[in-house]
This record gives C-alpha cells, structure tokens and sequence, in this order.
C-alpha cells in the first residue's frame, strides 16, 4: 500500500485556539488533524479527526474511492467507523459490535491522525 | 473544565492498535498508572503484530499464504498456526460446513485451509490473554467489530454489566439494539458479521453463491477458562450469514454448543431465540 501523500494536522483556531485552554487537559477548543492519504487498490483514503481536549468529537473522510463497489465502501465504511469510534464515548454502551470493513487504508489514515494529535 | 465528571465522559484508557488490515482498539477500565497500561499496550501490540505476520492472507510469505497456496502443508507450520488451523475444521462440523477454511477450493483451486474467517475473533481473545498477564482484568478489546470484554466495565456504583451496542445493518448509523453481558462469565466474546459493508463477500461454501438475505449475524459465546470462544463466535456469525435463508435454522442449532446468536435479515426480520438483543 502506497502512501500517497502526508496531511497536516491544523488546529481550526490556529495556535491561539489550543491556548486558549489555559494549559487544561479540557481545553475548549477544536483541534483538527488530517490523517495521511493512503493508496489502496481502490482509490485514496483519508480521513480528518476532531477532538476536544484527549476526546474525539468526529472522524470524517476527506478522501474515499467513488463508483461501483468502491462507493458503496465509501457509503458504508465512512459512517460505520464513525459510528462505532464517536458511539463508543457515549454513557450508554461500552463498545459497539458491527460487520466491519477492514480497511487497511481507512486504518491507517485514522490512525496517522490519532498519532499525530498525541490522543 | 469539570468534563471529566461529566456523564458519559469515559474514564476508562484508551489505545488503537493499527495491525491485520484494521484498527484494535484497547479500552481498560482497571484503574491502573500510565505506564502499566502503556506497557500492556505496547505487549499486545507485539503480539498483535506477530499473529498478523503468520496469518495474513495478504502477506504472501506469512505460514497462511502459504497454506492456502499448498507450498506448506499444516504439519509444517508452528504449532499455533496449527492450532488455529485445526479449530476451524472444527468449527466446520459444528456450523454444518457453512463456516469453512476450504471455501476457496470452489474457486481458486487453492489446496490449503485458509483459517482467516476465525483468525480476527481469535487475535482478539488473545490479546485479552495479554491484558489479563499484564493485571489489567477489566477491560474491551474490540478488533473492528469482533470483540471480547473482560471483568465489569465499572463507574457508576462499580457497573458490573458490559452494554455492548449493535450496529442496526440496514442503518449503519443506527444501532439496532444492545447486548448486555454480565458477571455470570469472567469474559464474553462477541462477533458480528454481514453484509452491509463489503457487500455479499460471505460465500456458502455448499453451492459456492454469495447469499444476500442476512444484514448481519452476531454471536455471543462465554469465554471460561481455557477455550476458544471468541474464534467460535467469529466463525458461527459468519456461518450464519453464509447460510443465507438456512439461517434461521442453524441460529437455533447454537445454543446447544454454547454459542447464542442472532441475525437480522436485510427484510428487517430478527431471529433472536435467545432474547440477546435489548433496546438500545
């Protein structure tokens, strides 16, 4: 699997959003960070990860493969692991069980802006 | 400010391992210092790691690529490589051949026995074995929807009940309902298979077609002791949606085995003979 590409993680208030924490694990602000692109058969991956403070608040894709079984990758995919990473913060359940698409695209661009935002 | 006293703010540690094609995630719940968890993090990922270069499909020199190939056969391989292999002629019998490590003879011609069905759930319980000898009993490892949970998810009057959501495989934003797991087993084991993701990629290995009647099919086993639970949910739920309309049939042929399993079919219709799924 190629890589096609590094994304930059960007806080969306600039630098003074994240002091605007005053040094709290809490911090208020949005801190935005976009996972690398990856190449996979299909086409490119690449997701963008929210958090507040240590907490995710939303994982969107800014790149995911388009037409035929791709699409519907896309269309499925994208929302599912969402789904199970944002669900699995709530008060009501502890983790969530569901028909996975094992992306090794997907992983690894969530995972690269997991790494990068420190989380 | 006082966000982690909010309700549903989480308190337990949280890990993603990136390894076999996906995400694992690692959620404990014993309290326990940074560098206790890190080190069990970072030994679970070790392990992870080393199961994924033996059993890869993907990888063409890992002992399964080669198994499946026919450039070894399994009295060559490691013992675990074995072992896994031996469960899943196992699972055959018990799932009435709809789970099989021999599904690809139909197509490819490939020889081998190709365990990769199994391998995900099974990874999974040992990667729990790895936080159980790190003194970490309560916790969640959730290998991309197949899962084992350990001890009692504690917080709030020391909880003993995992709630475990299911995804809704009609709505993918949605769960469908909640299994509740309790003390009753020191860990459970909890695998979902279906279709909504990859499309119709489960075939019966009977006829060879890829049946489209199952949205998706979870099973719950309990892990007690030495057994191998979480690698026989994992393939009862993909046997499940492999049976296409044998389904309803064979999910009540189960509980005999100690496996309780539910499927929704893509018409909405829920068998559910053992009452597992609550309200969300």
């Amino acid at each position: 699997m190629a890589e096609a590409g590094t994304g930059q993680p960007t806080h969306n208030g600039s630098s003074a959003s994240k002091a605007s924490g005053a040094g709290s694990p809490s911090s208020r602000s949005n801190l935005v960070v976009v996972g690398k692109a990856y190449d996979v058969s299909y086409g490119i991956v690449q997701v963008k990860l929210t958090l507040r403070g240590s907490r995710i608040t939303d994982i969107t894709a800014v790149a995911l493969p388009q037409g035929g079984r791709s699409g519907d990758i896309s269309r499925f995919a994208g929302p599912q692991l969402r789904r199970e990473a944002l669900s699995a913060q709530g008060a009501h359940i502890d983790t969530v069980s569901g028909a996975s698409y094992t992306s090794a695209g997907y992983a690894m661009s969530l995972q690269s802006a997991l790494d990068k935002s420190g989380g | 400010m006082k966000s982690a006293d909010r309700p549903g703010q989480r308190v337990g540690q949280l890990a993603t391992i990136s390894t076999m094609g996906t995400v694992v995630s690692v959620d404990v719940r014993t309290p326990a210092p940074d560098e206790q968890f890190g080190t069990a993090v970072e030994a679970m990922t070790i392990r992870l790691r080393a199961i994924d270069e033996a059993f890869s499909p993907w990888l063409s020199d890992s002992w399964v690529s080669r198994l499946i190939d026919g450039r070894v056969s399994p009295g060559e391989c490691p013992p675990e490589v074995q072992h896994v292999v031996e469960l899943s002629i196992i699972l055959t019998e018990l799932t009435d051949g709809y789970f099989s490590p021999f599904w690809r003879r139909m197509e490819y011609g490939s020889p081998g026995p190709d365990p990769t069905g199994l391998v995900k759930g099974w990874a999974a319980q040992q990667a729990s074995d790895v936080l159980l000898s790190q003194g970490l009993p309560d916790h969640v490892v959730n290998a991309a929807g197949d899962l084992v949970v350990s001890g009692g998810p504690g917080r709030g009057e020391d909880r003993r009940t995992w709630r475990v959501g299911i995804t809704n495989p009609l709505r993918p934003h949605e769960l469908a309902g909640v299994v509740e797991l309790g003390p009753a087993a020191p860990r459970w084991a909890v695998a979902t298979s279906g279709i909504a993701e990859l499309g119709a990629h489960v075939r019966n290995p009977h006829t060879g077609a890829f049946p489209r009647s199952i949205g998706s099919a979870t099973a719950v086993t309990r892990l007690n002791g030495i057994n191998e639970g979480a690698a026989t949910a994992d393939a009862c739920a993909t046997a499940l949606v492999a049976a296409g309309d044998e389904a309803a049939a064979l999910v009540e042929k189960f509980p005999a085995y100690g496996v309780d399993a539910l499927v929704i079919e893509v018409d909405g219709t829920v068998r559910d003979p053992s009452s597992l799924l609550g309200r969300a």
